[in-house]
């Protein structure tokens, strides 16, 4: 450590201040640390200066901590020394994508009778790239590999393509007939299923294929906060900072072919039979939900891992409130602990306005 | 303002999450060597960058 040379964090480290503590976010490693608010502190109102500097701020009083806190953060290589401040600017955080819709689900079940290669083409035009489609209640065989052919012909923009399908007899078998077809398919999750296994891509298939024992029964379970779904990168720590990390260029079809921002929110904006996802994209009733960032809603704001967490809209502590925080989030930034959300008597209200019932829709 | 000593900090440092741990300090030797072009398949499959549903975990493989 140099103690009379200036020192930068490396731009791709970022800090979000929280209630209690802050995080530290490396955007290139996808690696995230907690530090103290005062370390957040240093770094945002002393960076450029020298630790000595820093020191002589304090009165020297703090300068065992202070030395920590820089070992800390030039041991894991969050920070650089140099003279030459000014040719090291920040990162920008600004976000911006070529596509009108980036990401889409589309759900199915043994009733669904909309003509889901219609959409595909939709979205083909909309210059969507990745695609997951979820079958709940029964594998529709027929139109998996419908939508498989399509993709495999056609030169669409979809780049990949998730699948969650219930488990049936002969799934492993009707997975391995129609591995050839799976050139943009980069995950396969079945559930349901008496085992749990996990398959790596091998060969041709550039598919993770995971079994697992879990169950799910519809829409309803999706939504849930975890740290399993923290995504420390870039294109989504910068997405956050400037839209709703959900439903930003997300569009949705339900099992009922009702287009939506995600399956699982009430507010439907027309069937595919007779809207035009065109159409869609340009309402301003659809596209609101879009910018509604982790800064404007409650509790999150106040959360150290708000730019680093995925939202959700569709089930909320206050279903009245389009800021309310996440109803499947068990984290307070106030606590700093993860508790179980689905027995928090503060939650049983929304729990039961949004039907959650079965364990299998819980954490 | 009163700085505070790490130990006083019990959750402090402890690492959030890591979705990819780093590999960059261990992949210095190899970092300069070609890439193989890739000529049979036309269509790549790219993650996306962050979970589009949230059933599962994101990286659970």
């Amino acid at each position: 450590m140099k103690l009379d040379t200036p020192f930068k964090l490396y731009a791709n480290c970022v800090t979000v201040k929280g209630f209690n503590r802050s995080t530290i976010c490396d955007l290139q490693r996808n690696d995230v640390r907690t530090i103290p608010n005062d370390l957040y502190d240093i770094l945002t109102n002393h960076e450029g200066k020298t630790i000595n500097d820093i020191k002589n701020q304090y009165h020297n009083e703090f300068d065992d901590i202070i030395d920590e806190y820089f070992q800390f953060l030039y041991d894991n290589e969050f920070i650089f020394f140099t003279k030459q401040t000014s040719i090291f600017p920040p990162l920008s955080l600004k976000w911006s994508d070529p596509a009108i819709i980036n990401n889409s689900i589309i759900d199915i079940d043994k009733n669904s009778s909309y003509d889901v290669l219609k959409v595909l083409k939709q979205l083909d035009d909309l210059h969507c790239r990745h695609l997951e489609i979820r079958n709940f209640d029964v594998a529709r065989v027929d139109v998996l590999e419908n939508i498989f052919d399509y993709l495999k012909e056609n030169e669409s923009s979809i780049q990949s393509v998730e699948i969650l399908l219930p488990f049936f007899k002969d799934v492993e078998k009707w997975i391995d007939s129609a591995k050839h077809k799976f050139l943009r398919v980069s995950f396969i999750r079945v559930f349901n299923c008496p085992f749990n296994q996990n398959i790596m891509p091998s060969g041709n298939t550039k598919a993770y294929i995971m079994y697992t024992k879990q169950h799910y029964e519809s829409e309803l379970c999706c939504g849930k906060i975890s740290q399993n779904f923290f995504a420390a990168n870039m294109k989504a720590f910068t997405e956050s900072v400037n839209h709703n990390s959900c439903l930003n260029k997300k569009l949705s079809i339900d099992k009922n072919g009702n287009i939506k921002n995600c399956p699982s929110m009430q507010k439907g904006f027309g069937s595919v039979n007779d809207t035009q996802l065109k159409d869609i994209v340009t309402d301003k009733d659809f596209t609101k939900v879009w910018s509604i960032t982790k800064d404007q809603i409650l509790v999150c704001k106040d959360c150290e891992f708000r730019h680093i967490c995925t939202d959700c809209r569709a089930y909320k502590e206050n279903p009245t409130d389009e800021f309310s925080k996440p109803l499947k989030c068990g984290y307070s930034p106030y606590t700093n602990e993860w508790e179980d959300w689905s027995i928090n008597p503060l939650k049983k209200e929304a729990i039961t306005y949004y039907k959650l019932q079965a364990d299998t829709e819980k954490p | 303002m009163k700085l505070q000593k790490i130990e006083q900090l019990p959750l402090t440092f402890h690492k959030a999450t890591i979705t990819e741990k780093s590999k960059i300090k261990h992949s210095k030797k190899e970092q300069f060597i070609t890439i193989k072009k890739i000529t049979s398949d036309k269509v790549q499959t790219e993650k996306f960058y962050k979970p589009i549903s949230k059933i599962f975990s994101f990286d659970e493989t």
